[in-house]
């Protein structure tokens, strides 16, 4: 039986690390490297970076986040390229069997690598892209933006307070996410009357922006909000029932929000915006000034 | 009548007759025997299974490195 020429083990080697950092350096009988790669990658890159998008002030996320995915890529390659050098002193033990390989393969690429990405998403921090101009002016249709998933849930870190901008399943279609944001918890009164809004009979605007455009503020907080085109006769005054948050979109006009398909359960309330990372439109091509804005 | 079990084990055990190891392994050489796929075909199923591994841990890592920054969409 031919054995495979130099060449053909070392390209074997080089595609093995290629689709699973740590494979190639297992086919070259180094089994200790191969598991240390492997750690590295899996558990120092993404869950690395999803330290960094939660924990990290917002002034230096984007900048480390990049470092980190570079990082990521980077011990990506150099599995790659030591696989290629390994594999010219490659050495066979009869451990290193086909079925090894493939029960290998298939616990790291089909089960380790999805199952951890999956938390990271579902747990700590997830990308999400905006298409609708429910939250204009303060998010603009084309940002994507990262949120703290670790929000709201038993053991997380913070819960859902006045004024966050909350990812939520949309009640009426729970195939939808929306983003809006909290203005009245469990228990508090929300009063609307034509363009002004009372929580616990406070008014929320602070200063006029404009003619449509609002500054709002509450516990300490302040946003922008946006009334063009709304209806200027709507009357609501509702006590938040229990286990439920009342949102509101900040472009009153035109965003669904509590006014329409009444308050959410606050179990569906499942991340909160952080920071925009990327923001383009089709007019304006990249909008660079809102990379790395904080979400108010 | 049949004999009992304890009468056959006092008989003792039965010779085979002779030949029959010969005659025996002769049928064996003659079974027909499964033919394996022509080489050809053997190679293209080994590529197809190689690039469809390499296509799904590709897919799988790429999902991965890039999965904090991978969109969903909320209105």
């Amino acid at each position: 039986m031919n054995s495979p020429s130099p060449r053909a083990v070392r390209w074997r080697a080089a595609l093995m690390s290629m689709v699973l950092p740590g494979f190639g350096q297992l086919h070259n009988g180094r089994p200790n490297r191969a598991i240390w790669i492997f750690l590295a990658f899996s558990l120092l890159s993404v869950p690395a970076m999803a330290w960094i998008a939660t924990r990290l002030p917002v002034a230096w996320t984007l900048s480390a986040l990049l470092a980190s995915l570079a990082a990521t890529l980077g011990l990506w390659f150099y599995s790659i390229v030591d696989a290629w050098r390994g594999a010219a002193t490659r050495a066979i033990r009869p451990w290193q069997t086909g079925g090894l390989y493939a029960l290998v393969f298939v616990l790291c690429a089909g089960l380790v690598l999805p199952l951890t990405i999956e938390h990271v998403r579902s747990r700590y921090v997830a990308s999400w892209r905006i298409p609708s101009a429910s939250m204009s002016p303060g998010i603009l249709p084309g940002d994507i933006l990262f949120a703290d998933m670790s929000y709201n849930c038993p053991g997380c870190r913070s819960a859902v307070g006045r004024g966050d901008v909350v990812i939520l399943t949309y009640p009426n279609d729970r195939t939808l996410s929306y983003i809006k944001r909290v203005v009245g918890l469990p228990g508090d009164r929300v009063r609307i009357e034509g363009r002004r809004v009372w929580v616990n009979d406070v008014p929320l605007e602070a200063a006029e922006g404009g003619q449509d455009v609002l500054r709002e503020r509450l516990d300490g907080r302040s946003w922008t909000v946006s009334w063009r085109e709304a209806p200027a006769d709507q009357a609501i005054d509702l006590m938040v029932p229990p286990g439920t948050v009342y949102v509101l979109a900040d472009n009153r006009g035109q965003g669904r929000d509590s006014r329409h398909f009444g308050a959410v359960p606050l179990r569906d309330v499942v991340g909160r915006a952080r920071q925009i990372w990327f923001s383009s439109s089709a007019a304006a091509g990249v909008r660079w000034s809102r990379l790395g804005m904080a979400v108010d | 009548m049949k004999p009992s079990i304890d009468d056959l084990l006092e008989q003792g055990l039965l010779e085979p007759p002779p030949g029959f190891e010969r005659r025996v392994m002769a049928r064996i050489a003659a079974e027909p025997r499964a033919k394996a796929p022509p080489a050809r075909i053997r190679r293209a199923l080994q590529w197809l299974a190689l690039l469809a591994g390499a296509a799904f841990g590709g897919a799988q890592l790429l999902a991965f490195a890039f999965g904090t920054w991978t969109v969903a969409v909320a209105y």
